[in-house]
């Protein structure tokens, strides 16, 4: 199979295209949080902070289950100080 | 939003996150073992509402001796536990003092983790002699000077960095020093940059 022909000014005009408007969306979203409460921008930033980690956990648990799950974590994670880690090798007793 | 930003000092009350919580208690133990410190980078976006996650928090820390570092070690392992190495003169003598960071994160876990390095280059000694002091609700951390780390962001460039340079901008314009910042881009060359993406 041969790759095809790309018009690369186009594809370059595309992607400034597609981050400027994550830049207006970020725009928007400042605009937002300095329109709202503390305790409302902050409730609903905090609900995603933390969802990202919620998310990061149940991957490392899904990992950990997998064959060689844990060297795979070590690796990814570069997680040098292995003797550390004992309860990696006990997906039970890990807390990320 | 409510902000107090006077005299290098912001004052802000909000629901603190898992990137709070991590920083604010491992500053408890550098202001414990007396060590200067400021949070630089993505993290300083994140705590004034930047929506875009992080796995780690960077963090400068004044450059210590073998001995100094020692005793941080020790205050630090009663929660953390280094992730890079469990050798403190490893950790010393071949991460920190060669400009690579050491990554701590409580014990047990991995995400998020601290990612600690001493000042390499000019920029990480002004941070540090000119840092913020936030009160966030009633714990004290210092950050970046914001002019610095809106032009820093932009002169690294990546879509991330100028995304995180645009936040930034917009929460801090009316209360920033605009000199400071424009003399910042001209010193950076990157004039052209906040004039295409942040004005």
């Amino acid at each position: 199979m041969k790759a095809p022909d790309i018009d690369l000014e186009k594809l370059n005009k595309f992607k400034e295209e597609n981050f400027k408007e994550r830049l207006k969306f970020i725009d928007r979203y400042a605009d937002w949080i300095i329109d709202k409460s503390n305790e409302e921008w902050s409730s609903e930033h905090t609900e995603f902070i933390n969802a990202q980690f919620q998310k990061a956990e149940e991957f490392i648990k899904r990992l950990s289950k997998e064959k060689n799950g844990a060297e795979k974590i070590m690796k990814a994670y570069n997680i040098k100080n292995q003797k550390g880690y004992p309860a990696l090798l006990k997906p039970n007793m890990r807390k990320v | 939003m409510e902000i107090k930003f006077l005299n290098k000092e912001i004052s802000m009350k909000k629901e603190i996150n898992i990137l709070d919580r991590l920083a604010i208690d491992f500053v408890s133990i550098l202001d414990k073992s007396k060590v200067e410190y400021v949070f630089v980078s993505g993290y300083v976006c994140i705590l004034f509402g930047r929506s875009r996650a992080s796995e780690d928090i960077d963090l400068i820390i004044e450059r210590l001796s073998f001995t100094q570092f020692r005793k941080l070690w020790g205050n630090i392992y009663n929660d953390f536990i280094c992730i890079n190495s469990s050798d403190i003169k490893e950790a010393y003598n071949e991460y920190l003092s060669k400009n690579i960071a050491l990554r701590f994160a409580r014990k047990g876990g991995f995400v998020p983790n601290i990612k600690l390095k001493f000042p390499k280059i000019d920029l990480d000694h002004f941070t540090l002699k000119e840092k913020i002091k936030v009160v966030l609700n009633d714990n004290v951390i210092f950050i970046s000077p914001l002019e610095l780390q809106i032009a820093f962001k932009l002169y690294l460039g990546s879509e991330k960095d100028i995304e995180d340079a645009k936040h930034l901008y917009k929460i801090f314009k009316d209360k920033i020093n605009l000199e400071l910042l424009y003399d910042f881009n001209r010193k950076l060359k990157i004039v052209e940059v906040f004039d295409k993406y942040l004005r």
